[in-house]
């Protein structure tokens, strides 16, 4: 820890303090000779600084006077020579203020959910800042008592792990800055300016890298989708898809009926499904049953964004890394902190976690890149 | 009085025998703890040798799947177990206290418990016929050289601490400062952290030359976006060591390892480790292990 003495003498120059200058010269001197006792320099900012003035710091600098000039000092000239160690020591804190670490405040939405939690972790450890974590479901919570933790805790930044605390904490805070994560389909929510964050959903170009990377010789991958949830998404996907040589043929559903009779013409058509979440599709515990069932039948394998559908048959599943998320969310704070500009306002998540049925994939005679199993999570045999 | 007395005998006898049953159960206890101590060393059957795995280079996690599918392969083969380790000190112990193991680790790790223990390395592993690969630090096109990525976030799939050693190694003690700047995001998979940059998150990674190749074919796009800004020399894949004298049962367990290219069940197990098979060293592979070990790279 290196000692401001400019900073120090420009505290004394402007508080014309005259008679601190004698002293503060010899304690500059019983320093340069001596050293500064350990104790400061093991706790600079201990709120004990009058007691460890009166029972170490008196003695030792009475001490190291003595054998300095070979005089014991005034009672009164060490007193203003600890005077000047105060000085020091609240520019110390000044110093160490200005270029100390923020302070964040995390809310999560319910620590007792995994994804949330392993997010919530994976942050923790990343982040350069100073955080103090706060659960809404434990703490159940209303406006105004959130309103009143954030201005007590006067953060420098809010980082929201789920929905609920994202679009609770941007209702309430429109000046300090927000980073949230794990909200599923960020765009429908109307976020302020000062909302960064990491989507929680994997783009169609990883989601279709992944998949060739698994399955090379696959050509034709079937959609089914509704024109209200994901026509933009369909748009990205099938161009996506056409610059690796995919073919994404698209099936828009209006209705639970539409998605059997157009599964059974994709079927016909396609290598694969890839079943999205879009909410006409997946309306139903039933209906998402139904799929996996009728394409089991047909030996149409399918490519699923969740881990769940790994047990009810998928062949692969190309989720999200919920931990390099909490990482991104971290990186992305560090940033938002030092000032750095933002050349997107939301980042999409780049860490893939990916789990293949090969059970599955031997009894749908697929060929599969056996060589990227190497970037696989989870084997189902 | 005679029912008396053989009810006071009664009493007494089973206030003994209460004492003596306690008595019992506390030695049985104080053995149950004792014995505990030696848990480590009884718990796998007597002979088992095991196949250790250390590897600071990459961000495994998929432990559970690895030892899970090579304790089956094991499984009917002979009395062998795998186990992966997460932490370089657990490995360590672990490796110090067992005679009858099997080492899977990278070069730079064989030279660190070399000095601890005498080990001699047997296989080498071998991915697309080749037994090196170069580590590549790549970023966006618009970065055009190193001191340009000053400041900026790189993908990478080992440890901050480990990559900053690497990084030193490939780019020099001169650019120490530069490496100290950079901040790292870490990432699954070495795929994921190369289309990191394409997404914008990172403006760098650190990857294998093969998997940058791997990237050529599955997203020729985002290949294109990449910069190629420094290359190590060969660094050899995973090694198969033991420590010497090892013992018939590791031989075996050598044996076995090498044999796992051979057919489709060891071969899956291996392609999950990211290699298509072990082999024995050659001349050429003992000369870059013998050089990475002179340079005295730790970890």
């Amino acid at each position: 820890m290196n000692i401001n003495f400019d900073r120090i003498r420009y505290l004394v120059s402007v508080q014309k303090w005259q008679k601190v200058k004698r002293p503060f010269l010899a304690a500059r001197q019983i320093i340069a000779q001596v050293g500064m006792p350990n104790l400061l320099f093991r706790c600079p900012l201990s709120p004990n600084w009058p007691f460890l003035a009166r029972h170490y710091l008196l003695p030792w600098l009475t001490h190291h006077a003595k054998i300095l000039t070979g005089k014991r000092l005034k009672h009164s000239r060490v007193c203003r020579i600890i005077v000047v160690f105060s000085m020091m020591h609240v520019a110390l804190i000044f110093a160490q203020n200005t270029s100390s670490e923020s302070s964040i405040l995390i809310l999560n939405t319910d620590k007792s959910v995994a994804k949330y939690s392993i997010a919530q972790t994976a942050f923790e450890r990343s982040v350069k800042a100073t955080c103090t974590t706060f659960d809404l479901e434990s703490n159940w919570v209303g406006e105004v008592a959130l309103k009143e933790l954030i201005d007590n805790t006067e953060p420098d930044l809010i980082y929201c792990i789920g929905s609920r605390s994202s679009i609770l904490a941007s209702r309430l805070e429109n000046n300090r800055p927000l980073v949230v994560s794990s909200v599923l389909n960020w765009q429908r929510i109307p976020f302020a300016g000062n909302v960064y964050g990491v989507a929680n959903e994997l783009t169609p170009k990883t989601q279709i890298t992944m998949a060739l990377y698994l399955f090379p010789k696959m050509t034709k991958i079937g959609v089914l989708y509704s024109k209200k949830y994901n026509e933009e998404w369909i748009q990205l996907a099938t161009s996506e898809g056409r610059d690796r040589g995919i073919e994404i043929v698209s099936c828009d559903v209006l209705n639970s009926r539409d998605v059997s009779r157009n599964l059974k013409i994709l079927q016909k058509k396609v290598d694969a499904l890839w079943v999205i979440p879009d909410p006409m599709v997946m309306a139903s515990r039933d209906q998402v049953l139904t799929i996996y069932k009728n394409c089991d039948l047909s030996k149409l394998p399918i490519f699923a964004h969740d881990p769940v559908y790994a047990d009810i048959g998928a062949v692969t599943v190309i989720a999200v890394d919920i931990p390099t998320i909490g990482r991104q969310a971290a990186g992305l704070v560090d940033d938002i902190l030092q000032g750095k500009p933002q050349p997107q306002r939301f980042q999409n998540p780049v860490g893939t976690k990916i789990i293949v049925n090969l059970k599955n994939i031997e009894k749908y005679g697929l060929k599969f890149n056996e060589k990227a199993l190497g970037i696989v999570t989870r084997v189902i045999k | 009085m005679i029912v008396c007395n053989s009810s006071i005998l009664n009493t007494f006898r089973s206030e003994v025998f209460a004492v003596s049953l306690r008595w019992l159960t506390l030695v049985l206890l104080l053995l149950l703890v004792v014995s505990s101590g030696f848990a480590d060393d009884l718990t796998p059957a007597v002979g088992t040798s095991f196949l250790t795995f250390y590897s600071p280079e990459t961000n495994i996690n998929n432990y559970g799947l690895l030892k899970g599918e090579f304790d089956s392969y094991f499984a009917g083969r002979g009395n062998f177990e795998f186990q992966p380790f997460s932490d370089s000190s657990n490995f360590d112990t672990f490796v110090k206290k067992k005679m009858n193991c099997a080492l899977m680790i990278y070069s730079r790790y064989y030279q660190r418990i070399g000095e601890k223990i005498d080990i001699k390395s047997f296989l080498v592993g071998t991915r697309g016929r080749k037994s090196t690969q170069k580590l590549v630090l790549c970023a966006e096109n618009s970065i055009q050289s190193i001191s340009m990525l000053k400041g900026e976030r790189v993908a990478i799939v080992a440890s901050r601490e480990y990559t900053t050693k690497l990084l030193i190694e490939i780019l020099g003690q001169q650019q120490i400062s530069l490496i100290e700047s950079l901040e790292f995001l870490v990432v699954p998979n070495e795929i994921d952290a190369l289309m990191a940059v394409g997404f914008g998150v990172v403006r760098g990674a650190l990857t294998s030359d093969y998997n940058l190749a791997n990237l050529a074919e599955i997203s020729p796009k985002d290949h294109k976006l990449l910069n190629r800004l420094a290359t190590s020399n060969d660094i050899l894949l995973p090694l198969i060591a033991a420590r010497i004298p090892n013992n018939a049962n590791t031989e075996k367990l050598i044996n076995i390892i090498e044999d796992m290219g051979n057919n489709l069940e060891g071969r899956r197990r291996l392609n999950m480790m990211n290699l298509d098979r072990f082999q024995k060293l050659s001349d050429a592979d003992m000369q870059i292990l013998a050089r990475s070990t002179s340079r005295g790279t730790d970890q």
